[in-house]
């Protein structure tokens, strides 16, 4: 690497370029173009188009002329699909269409935060242990293995157990299944940028640990990040239903696509299209956030990393 | 029953004793790309005799590996065109085979070395089954025979312990002995002609010399005939009976291989072997090398290739040179010669 | 050969390390005190302590985990504090259960991802190809509860050709206990199919573009000979490899599965005693679990290194 006296003096926010061209800087600054990219295939078109419906949904619902999802009339249980409830009724003659969009806001949101909280933690573990090296990243890389090594509905299931359940505890186990598969990508990204010349350069030019990872690293693997996210999001959308559904998730009378799920199987002779809705709208989300993943896959692939 | 016995080895003959094996004339070959039409090979001629080994040397992208594949039929590049007057094996027009007809030559007729014997070998079965299997593909022999033969083979190929290396796989053996059993693979079922590419190529200089006294013994044995691809003219001068230069897709030479080498016809082939380093040469004497660089395959001029890096270019060079004699039995494709021979004596 | 198994088998004692030490904190995480469960809520002060003395209650934290890891390698789990039955008779009654149905939906899973593998493996980029593809994705999206329920709901309810739960143990009815195992095993392989049939397809397409399917050819082998054991038998390397970590998936399946359809095994125990308060029963049943996941992952990588040698070398970087 060239050493010019203009690289001495440059001030410090500029990036710096290493011999691949991957430039470090800001995190942002390294998803516009991708984003734009994004969406100009079809499929990131219809996947991009899927998850605005859900969010918007999801944020509101509640604008559209709709029943109120836990308005109770027992005087209309389990009628099937009619003028004032589009989808039926539920077992409290609540309209099924209210109570599974604001199932949708609600898994949405767990989904959201537990993703951010596995993300942070996840990250930045992985980052430092790569960075740190010896025997700190091999007793938490062990660590992450050893949660990694359960099957993760059954980890939920276990986490569950321990801190109790409810939405709250929820977000809770999906992070504790999150965060191994958030570090572990993030740890191997790191491992092959560091013997990278550009990383050598900036530690003899003095830089701070944190800087190097934070101002280096980070920004580098933000491709990875960003596929793991949107896996996860799947992820975190099903093992939230699979949790509802086995009661350990969101509690009643919140609605839960995954707990409507399992009163449907109750009624599944006298009720069939109970069942239908929920399912679908947990199905249609995962799918979209799926493809969202294999686009965001191509494009970091693209990149030539 | 067991494989046929190996024939007496034949007494060296010169070219024209011998009688014609691989008969090709006019073979070019090309391939659509973003950038254009790429030709590979531009009307390529040649022969090889029985029990002949024929050397064909040229750089990188002179088409010689596509030659050969062309004639193997191992081509599948997509929207790849083949054409040809005539390829002729054995007095059989190959190109009027079907592939399920020409599937029954490989192996039996016709076989292929190539390389990279890291790659090109199963991972996952034995080497005595990969040299069985061939045996077995064309002759109805027990498995039990087949192993046996391997084991000869690997033998004859100067492989130690071959009764043991037989039940090994490929990735336990060194780079110089996966290359034999490439060779013994291919030969198992005895084919009359074997087409090598580059086999020693990515081989250290001591053991390449093994491999070559390996297939000029087998071609003695078997009276097989050899087609030999190298970028290593002094080396193909050594055991090859004759050799043709390929650049930028032709056959621009053709002799018997010392001549050649001592004697070369065609410009490019006189740079080719001035370039070469010499361990003998005074230290710290220049490497000499030829200017300019390959035509795109996309865009070969329609005069002499060579045209643009030759010293001696004259203005008649714009028009595609014909064959000329450089001596009997050597041409060249070079206005420089002599006119008058006709391009026919090849 | 001996060597590698043991280094295998020595990698999976961190991870059962960690395990043990999850499920002793679900077991004292559990609020209140276990004494208390086994004393009964009737129990005095005093009572209470001497119960705690004798359960080790009173003894610092690592000592209680040393004991009752002693207790858990013979097998030993207390009891439940719902049924008071020991914890290892309540499993071992359920478990043939979850084992029958964990085998048959991996059964059905590896059938039909071999099938729809080779299929679309067969003329990649084809319409054959996108459809299985679009397939695959599907039946990534629909949680496994779901298509149990849609299952149940068109073979049970409208056609009443299957059974919509457990119908009878083997002993009991070998018949209905087949037909009532048909719709689980088959919800299970719906769900767990694609990831066999996505890395049978990668493994069978890179396999054929490799050069020594090309050597194949040039030695004039017959078609199928060179299908059999230059591209089948290399490409179905990431599908063998991928079983452990199917199975781990399918487990989780199953203990939703076996919610769907009522069947008794170790799922349903495990959630009807997070339920019940019942930590004994869930920290062993946790334990099963992982215990069978490491185990299956240990057998296929050994099973691998036996039959093809190659493998081993290659760097088992997916761990």
């Amino acid at each position: 690497m060239k050493m010019t006296s203009d690289s001495l003096t440059r001030p410090e926010s500029a990036p710096l370029v290493d011999d691949f061209g991957a430039a470090s800087g800001s995190v942002l600054s390294k998803m516009v173009a991708p984003m734009r990219r994004l969406v100009s295939s079809r499929k990131g078109k219809a996947a991009a188009a899927g998850l605005a419906v859900y969010v918007v949904i999801g944020l509101g619902w509640r604008l559209l002329p709709l029943p109120a999802p836990d308005y109770i009339d027992q005087t209309v249980r389990l009628r099937g699909p009619s003028a004032g409830h589009l989808l039926g009724t539920d077992e409290f003659g609540r309209d099924i269409l209210s109570r599974i969009f604001d199932g949708i806001g609600i898994t949405l949101g767990v989904s959201a935060i537990s993703i951010s909280v596995a993300l942070v933690i996840g990250v930045s573990t992985g980052i430092f242990a790569a960075y740190s090296g010896g025997w700190v990243d091999a007793v938490l890389m062990r660590a992450y293995d050893a949660l990694l090594a359960m099957p993760d509905m059954i980890l939920a299931i276990a986490v569950a157990a321990i801190i109790g359940t409810g939405a709250r505890d929820a977000i809770v186990a999906l992070a504790v299944v999150g965060t191994p598969q958030f570090a572990r990508i993030v740890r191997s990204s790191c491992l092959s940028e560091l013997p990278k010349t550009y990383i050598e350069a900036s530690v003899s030019l003095g830089g701070s640990r944190a800087r190097i990872m934070f101002r280096h690293l980070l920004p580098n693997s933000v491709g990875p990040i960003a596929v793991q996210t949107a896996i996860f999001g799947a992820f975190s959308v099903l093992m939230l239903a699979g949790l509802s559904f086995l009661g350990l998730g969101v509690q009643p009378p919140a609605p839960s696509l995954g707990g409507m799920l399992s009163t449907a199987r109750q009624y599944l002779a006298t009720a069939p299209w109970y069942a239908v809705g929920p399912g679908l709208a947990i199905a249609l989300l995962v799918l979209t956030l799926n493809a969202l993943a294999d686009c965001v896959r191509d494009i970091t692939d693209r990149r030539g990393r | 029953m067991t494989a046929p016995p190996l024939p007496p080895p034949l007494p060296s003959a010169s070219t024209s004793a011998r009688e014609t094996l691989l008969d090709v004339a006019g073979l070019s070959v090309s391939f659509p790309t973003p950038d254009g039409s790429v030709r590979a090979v531009v009307d390529a001629s040649f022969e090889v005799g029985r029990g002949e080994i024929l050397g064909i040397v040229g750089e990188s992208g002179s088409g010689k590996t596509t030659l050969l594949m062309a004639v193997a039929r191992l081509l599948d590049a997509p929207g790849v065109r083949v054409e040809a007057e005539r390829v002729c094996l054995g007095g059989r027009e190959l190109q009027a085979l079907s592939d399920r007809e020409f599937h029954r030559l490989r192996g039996a007729e016709l076989s292929v070395v190539f390389q990279d014997a890291t790659s090109a070998l199963n991972p996952t079965a034995t080497i005595g089954r990969q040299i069985g299997e061939t045996l077995r593909a064309h002759r109805s022999v027990s498995r039990k025979a087949a192993t046996a033969e391997a084991v000869r083979l690997l033998e004859l190929l100067g492989v130690p312990d071959a009764a043991r290396r037989s039940d090994s796989y490929a990735h336990e053996l060194s780079g110089g002995l996966r290359q034999r059993v490439m060779i013994a693979s291919a030969i198992a079922a005895r084919p009359s002609l074997l087409l090598a590419d580059e086999p020693t190529t990515a081989l250290d200089v001591t053991v390449q010399a093994g491999v070559v006294d390996l297939v000029v013994g087998l071609r003695d044995a078997l009276n097989m005939a050899v087609v030999w691809i190298s970028h290593d003219l002094p080396l193909l001068a050594t055991f090859a009976d004759r050799v043709a230069v390929m650049y930028a897709g032709r056959i621009i030479e053709v002799g018997p291989s010392q001549r050649v080498f001592d004697t070369p016809g065609h410009p490019y082939t006189v740079g080719l072997l001035e370039s070469i380093p010499q361990v003998k040469s005074a230290a710290g004497g220049r490497l000499t090398a030829m200017p300019g660089s390959l035509p795109s395959p996309t865009d070969y001029p329609t005069g002499c290739p060579f045209a643009d890096r030759c010293a001696f270019r004259m203005d008649v060079c714009a028009e595609m040179p014909t064959f000329r004699s450089v001596a009997p039995g050597h041409v060249a494709a070079c206005w420089l010669l002599d006119e008058g021979r006709d391009s026919g004596d090849r | 050969m001996i060597g590698y198994g043991s280094k295998r088998l020595l990698q999976t004692v961190p991870t059962l390390f960690i395990v043990s030490v999850v499920s002793f904190a679900i077991l004292r995480a559990a609020p209140g005190n276990p004494a208390q469960y086994v004393a009964g809520l009737t129990a005095t002060p005093q009572v209470l302590a001497a119960v705690s003395h004798r359960m080790g209650l009173d003894q610092p934290l690592y000592v209680q985990y040393v004991r009752w890891l002693g207790d858990a390698l013979q097998g030993n789990f207390g009891h439940s504090y719902v049924s008071g039955r020991t914890v290892s008779s309540l499993i071992l009654a359920k478990l043939p259960a979850t084992i029958y149905l964990a085998v048959a939906g991996m059964v059905v899973a590896a059938v039909m991802g071999t099938i729809f593998g080779l299929v679309a493996a067969a003329r990649p980029g084809g319409r054959v190809d996108s459809a299985i593809s679009l397939l695959t994705s599907v039946s990534l999206a629909i949680p496994t509860f779901w298509s149990g329920i849609l299952l149940i709901l068109l073979f049970s309810v409208r056609l009443n050709w299957l059974p919509s739960g457990f119908m009878s143990s083997p002993s009991q009815g070998i018949g209905a206990f087949f037909s009532s195992l048909i719709l689980p095993a088959v919800t299970l392989g719906l769900n767990y199919f694609p990831v066999f049939a996505r890395f049978l397809r990668g493994g069978l397409l890179e396999a054929r573009g490799q050069p020594y399917v090309r050597t194949a050819v040039s030695k004039g082998l017959d078609p199928w000979y060179t299908f059999r054991v230059y591209v089948l038998r290399n490409g179905i390397q990431p599908m063998l490899t991928s079983i452990g970590m199917v199975f781990g998936r399918l487990l989780g399946g199953v203990v939703i599965t076996e919610s769907v359809f009522s069947w008794p095994g170790l799922g349903s125990l495990m959630v009807t005693s997070i339920g019940n308060r019942d930590y004994a029963v869930v920290q062993a049943s946790l334990l099963l679990a992982v215990l069978a996941v490491v185990l299956v992952n240990l057998v296929v990588d050994l099973a691998q290194a036996i039959v093809d040698p190659p493998s081993r070398l290659t760097a088992r970087s997916m761990t």
